[in-house]
């Protein structure tokens, strides 16, 4: 039986051959190495996008929004400040004239006279409740940027439905 | 002749174990023909059959997907992952960390494409992609923790520190998951707050029918994912300890031959 | 981009991520299957 000991080289040890007699350690090569390294870059960018993600998100995380009676009421101190404001869109016209959209809207019983430049969401409708993106221009809320606050309700499109409602009886409409 | 019975020997067992050579099972068949056949008839109820939402349109239809990606990669993904995590801290046994990388990989799966689908709902019914909502963010934090539980397995060499610090990465993913379930009643955010009340079902019928239809659906694909991954991580801790022996072998034959 | 537009990438993505995923899976448990005997994987 031939035991003589096969000669290699795997870059660890020296060529002549003299690993630690009886060692069990496993062989740490150049794919196990690679592969640490690997693991250890993309655990640094993971750090990184973790830092990332909490620094945008807690800056906003703490109040997303005022509603519209907090708005009005920290008038002052808000000042020139960009904030966000939520709010129901009252029904009434909608005045859109270049590119501008002027409606009024309101929480807790307060109404906010709002100026709107820019893109209006696709749901924006009366009585949908939206976030605007502004500031305050004295008695006028000036925003540029319009976010739909859906509800956790969905109500199916139904022919049946829209006939109670027609007939004034919602309630029966529910299954 | 000696010689052509000891090459065809090994050659037959080896012909057998390819032919069976496959991570599925009686139990894993018989999930996967549920899970195709739930999935289909889902696709069906979400895409055709439930009715378009009043103020939504089409747009809903991304709920039935959305929702049930988010509660498998979060509930059952991340749930399981805090399970292995437990059971190994607590038992020390190698089938616990395979069961929790394997939890971790599915949930690293389903957060991101939670996170997509969300993005694309969002679009149309929101106005925007993304929003640094508390929820949002909190889901971003998980998609990330994934990353990082996964990058740590890379990482690590020696089974049992990577076992031991897969753990406690694990633990943290599974710490964010109550935090995304309360953000949006805790604090102000765009994302609507929890559809799923049992005893107020804020969904019209054929819609209610559809949700339910498709998050069960996805729960049996993960499950039938899971026991895959599970066995090839099995097969893999296999061929990793079957190369130890060899290496250790192999040492031990190139050691001097001292007595 | 219509609503069916991003209903249709949504699904889109979804269904060639997890059936690429699941591809990945069974492939590689086929692999090392036919490399691990038969009695350290007893689930067949």
């Amino acid at each position: 039986m031939d035991v003589t000991p096969p000669t290699q080289t795997d870059g660890v040890h020296s060529p002549d051959g003299s690993p630690a007699a009886g060692s069990l350690a496993p062989r740490v090569g150049g794919p196990v190495r690679a592969r640490r390294w690997r693991g250890i870059v993309l655990a640094g960018v993971a750090l990184a996008a973790l830092g990332f993600v909490l620094f945008r998100g807690l800056g906003n995380a703490t109040l997303y929004f005022y509603n519209a009676d907090e708005a009005v009421a920290k008038r002052d101190t808000l000042g020139e400040d960009r904030f966000r404001l939520q709010g129901n869109v009252e029904d009434g016209e909608v005045d859109r004239t270049s590119g501008t959209a002027r409606f009024t809207v309101s929480y807790n019983g307060a109404d906010v006279a709002v100026e709107h430049h820019g893109e209006l969401a696709k749901l924006f409708a009366p009585g949908v409740p939206v976030v605007l993106e502004g500031r305050w221009d004295g008695e006028v809320f000036r925003s540029e940027r319009m976010l739909i606050k859906h509800s956790e309700v969905y109500v199916e499109q139904n022919p049946d439905r829209v006939a109670a409602y027609d007939e004034g009886d919602a309630t029966k409409a529910a299954p | 002749m000696t010689t052509s019975a000891q090459v065809e020997t090994p050659r037959r067992r080896r012909g057998r174990n390819e032919r069976l050579a496959t991570t599925s099972s009686r139990f894993t068949r018989a999930l996967g023909v549920i899970a195709l056949l739930m999935g289909a008839s889902a696709l069906l109820l979400a895409l055709v059959i439930s009715p378009p939402e009043v103020t939504q349109g089409d747009a809903v239809r991304l709920f039935y997907l959305h929702v049930p990606l988010a509660v498998a990669g979060g509930y059952l993904g991340v749930g399981l992952l805090a399970v292995g995590s437990i059971g190994y801290l607590w038992k020390r046994t190698t089938f616990w960390d395979l069961l929790a990388a394997s939890a971790a990989e599915l949930a690293l799966i389903f957060t991101a494409l939670t996170l997509l689908t969300g993005s694309l709902w969002g679009r149309p019914v929101w106005g925007t992609y993304w929003e640094w909502d508390p929820r949002l963010t909190l889901t971003a934090v998980l998609f990330v923790l994934l990353i990082g539980y996964r990058a740590m397995r890379t990482a690590s060499v020696d089974p049992q520190l990577r076992a031991r610090r897969s753990a406690v990465i694990g633990l943290l993913a599974a710490a964010d998951v109550p935090l995304i379930r309360m953000s949006v009643d805790w604090w102000r955010g765009l994302h609507q707050t929890a559809t799923l009340n049992p005893l107020n079902p804020s969904l019209d019928g054929m819609m209610l029918f559809t949700f339910f239809w498709s998050m069960v659906s996805f729960a049996v694909l993960f499950l039938w994912l899971l026991v895959h991954r599970f066995r090839v991580a099995w097969l893999e801790e296999q061929l990793a300890d079957r190369a130890l022996d060899e290496a250790i072998a192999q040492r031990r034959a190139e050691a001097p031959q001292t007595p | 981009m219509s609503d069916v537009g991003f209903v249709a990438v949504g699904y889109g993505v979804t269904a060639v991520a997890l059936a690429g995923y699941a591809w990945r899976v069974l492939a590689r448990g086929r692999r090392l299957s036919a490399l691990v005997p038969q009695e350290r994987r007893r689930w067949m």
